[in-house]
């Protein structure tokens, strides 16, 4: 796609900005809280991702960006400028629903041209930006189509350049790709980034895909009930997750109480005792393989269960001694019912004072987290090396 | 060996080579959506035929046998009688609006019963309600109710707003009232059912896109109901088109609502002479299927698709 650097539409002014500003935004419908205090400051250009499972308050918190809910506290600012008090026709951002809210009477152009119209460009402007936007999304021999006539791919393209062809300082995604399937949902991945790349308009992502975060953010915003619970580049959320419940997202799928094997009598300087590990299943191994376990290594003796073909490697649920089952990832090939014993270097184990996956998981957290890095919720036995995959 | 037979041997498949890989006539029957479900449409369609098309053929044959005039006699006898012709305006003239209004008044309803809120099912069984009112039990609380002496012209006359009653039962107005009453309940089921239809999301797309409370209603919303708006028009049309009880109860039968139905009935009914009275009802089925193609053909010309938001 080399033509397309060509085709990038002029941002117009005042399209960038310096900083978007969130403070003690939260948002409660009847007394239930959806969203509590958030703040947040977002840079001109930046793509942040709102992480977490459904009912976290990262959808709540979009439409109060878009200014499709009230705030019930708190303000928006940008550059400055008060915005949370304006209609959301009046914030000039651009929106990507989840079902794609495309206009099914008219046709991809329209739908395309549609905000252009709103704010009255001239038509020969109107006409030129919005073959840009089709050209640059791929959608030129689309144009003439109505909704229902386009694949669900090409929907969510429509629904992008209808989004990005106003050059809105902010564009608000909305679990977009959450209605495609596994193939489609890559590349639509793919195409989210370079058009980000291209237009380098800011962007602020909601997703409980964390694989999709973790790609396509420069920044995340990981939340639970309504709280943030860490806020971090991918790279430091995968690597220094700030509890256990952050770690679950971030692929440490076998997020267990202690005490497991030898690690019961981690020592503790000061800090209240670890009571969670976390490991990722690409981290434990079968004792015996390629390399030799170090000597500090934790190791588990079970019972294979379930074993599933992954390609190039196998995913194996075991049942360790106690019941407890963990996830491995591993070359070798195990068999239902075959005793093992699991590996894991100390290196990569993670241990938490939170109790994982309930309620206060996050709390020390706080609400009030601006950005960069989280203060250390881990007390980590050491920092895993490797980065995002 | 006959074709049938030949026929037979190839539905049954024994009879040559091809007819070895022909399926059985059930199972090509069933392909084509043919079985014994299709009994289940059956008692339907009986009753239909013989309840409506049965009398609807022999009102169409009878009304070209009139006692005098030939075969068209009763049509012209119907057209030639100023005060018999001036029905169908009548007709018009009460049918139209109510339609209309009932259409008009059912959509902000609609929409604002699109959204949750406290007490919405009690307002929902208070707007249905009159459904269950029959045209007769309407009409007699409208005479109760809007009569010289009843509650609306004693407030009116206790507030010093008017000087005598106002006049507002057993002319076109008792009768306009009556048509709203019984046919809002339908126009706003339907057109509640329209606008549930039309995802939410599309005006908050829209007004994210820039537009404003109206450019959303003109744009997105009215586009889209526009073909529910005029279903609901026909059918509330075909309801007061058709008006006979209110009428002749709350209004003024032998003048300003001389409908077109009181005219049948008192042709049929009164004067005994049958075939006036079905050239009559022939007559107002013409005109109800002359509106009615005019709304489907404009309906037809708009977008019917999917409203779901997905597209």
């Amino acid at each position: 796609m080399a033509a397309v650097t060509d085709l990038r539409p002029r941002p117009a002014a005042g399209a960038h900005f310096a900083e978007l500003r969130l403070t003690g935004v939260s948002r409660s419908f009847g007394g239930f809280a959806a969203l509590r205090p958030l703040d947040l400051t977002i840079r001109g250009g930046e793509f942040v991702a709102l992480l977490g499972p459904s009912g976290c308050g990262k959808s709540t918190a979009l439409n109060c960006l878009a200014g499709l809910l009230p705030l019930s506290s708190g303000r928006i600012e940008l550059d400055g400028r008060r915005i949370d008090t304006l209609p959301p026709e009046k914030r000039g951002f651009g929106m990507v629903f989840q079902n794609y809210a495309l206009f099914p009477h008219l046709t991809a152009r329209a739908n395309v041209a549609f905000g252009l119209k709103m704010r009255k460009i001239p038509k020969a402007e109107l006409e030129r930006r919005v073959s840009l936007a089709l050209q640059m999304t791929r959608l030129a021999e689309h144009a003439h189509k109505h909704p229902a006539q386009l694949s669900g791919g090409q929907q969510q393209r429509v629904a992008i350049a209808r989004a990005v062809v106003l050059e809105p300082p902010l564009v608000l995604m909305d679990e977009p790709l959450s209605n495609l399937d596994a193939s489609l949902r890559l590349e639509m991945r793919t195409e989210i980034r370079r058009i980000h790349q291209e237009l380098k308009l800011t962007t602020v992502y909601v997703t409980h895909d964390q694989e999709e975060a973790l790609s396509l953010a420069d920044r995340l915003v990981v939340l639970r009930d309504g709280r943030v619970t860490q806020i971090g580049t991918p790279a430091e959320l995968y690597e220094r997750p700030a509890s256990a419940y952050v770690a679950g997202f971030m692929g440490y799928r076998n997020i267990l109480r202690l005490p497991l094997g030898d690690l019961s009598t981690v020592p503790s300087a000061g800090e209240p005792a670890a009571t969670v590990a976390a490991i990722r299943p690409e981290d434990l191994d079968f004792a015996g393989g390629a390399e030799t376990a170090p000597a500090d290594a934790l190791k588990l003796p079970g019972v294979v269960l379930v074993v599933e073909y992954h390609g190039r490697e196998y995913l194996a649920q075991v049942e360790i001694e106690d019941g407890r089952r963990l996830y491995v990832r591993t070359s070798q090939r195990p068999a239902p019912g075959d005793r093992v014993t699991l590996v894991a270097p100390r290196s990569r184990v993670l241990l938490f004072p939170g109790e994982g996956g309930s309620q206060e998981g996050g709390a020390q957290m706080g609400s009030a987290q601006v950005a960069g890095v989280p203060e250390a919720g881990a007390q980590e036995v050491g920092v895993p090396e490797g980065g995002a995959q | 060996m006959t074709a049938a037979d030949v026929r037979a041997g190839l539905d049954q498949g024994t009879d040559n080579g091809a007819g070895h890989e022909r399926a059985s006539l059930r199972h090509r029957l069933a392909e084509r959506g043919i079985d014994r479900t299709l009994l289940l449409a059956l008692p339907g369609v009986v009753a239909i035929i013989g309840l409506f098309f049965y009398p609807f053929l022999y009102g169409l044959q009878l009304s070209f046998q009139p006692k005098t005039g030939g075969f068209f006699g009763a049509y012209k006898a119907f057209f030639d009688d100023p005060y018999a012709r001036g029905s169908i305006a009548k007709t018009f003239y009460l049918a139209i609006p109510a339609s209309l209004i009932n259409v008009g008044a059912s959509v902000p309803i609609s929409y604002r019963m699109r959204r949750e809120f406290r007490g919405k099912r009690i307002l929902l069984a208070l707007l249905v309600v009159p459904i269950t009112l029959g045209t007769v039990l309407t009409a007699e609380g409208l005479l109760e109710y809007l009569g010289p002496v009843g509650w609306f012209n004693k407030t009116l006359q206790w507030l010093h707003l008017t000087g005598g009653p106002a006049q507002l039962v057993n002319n076109y107005w008792g009768v306009l009232f009556s048509l709203v009453i019984t046919g809002f309940p339908f126009a706003f089921l339907l057109t509640h059912a329209y606008l549930s239809g039309i995802h939410p999301s599309l005006e908050a797309a829209a007004a994210t896109l820039g537009a404003g409370p109206w450019q959303r209603t003109r744009h997105i919303t009215l586009p889209l109901l526009l073909p529910g708006l005029l279903t609901t028009f026909c059918l509330t049309f075909v309801l007061a088109f058709a008006v006979f009880p209110s009428a002749q109860l709350v209004g003024d039968p032998v003048g300003s609502t001389h409908v077109i139905t009181i005219e049948a009935v008192h042709d049929a009914l009164e004067e005994f002479n049958y075939p006036l009275g079905s050239a009559v009802a022939m007559v107002m089925t013409v005109l109800m299927l002359a509106v009615i193609g005019v709304a489907m053909g404009l309906r037809s010309r708009l977008y019917r698709g999917s409203t779901g938001g997905k597209g």
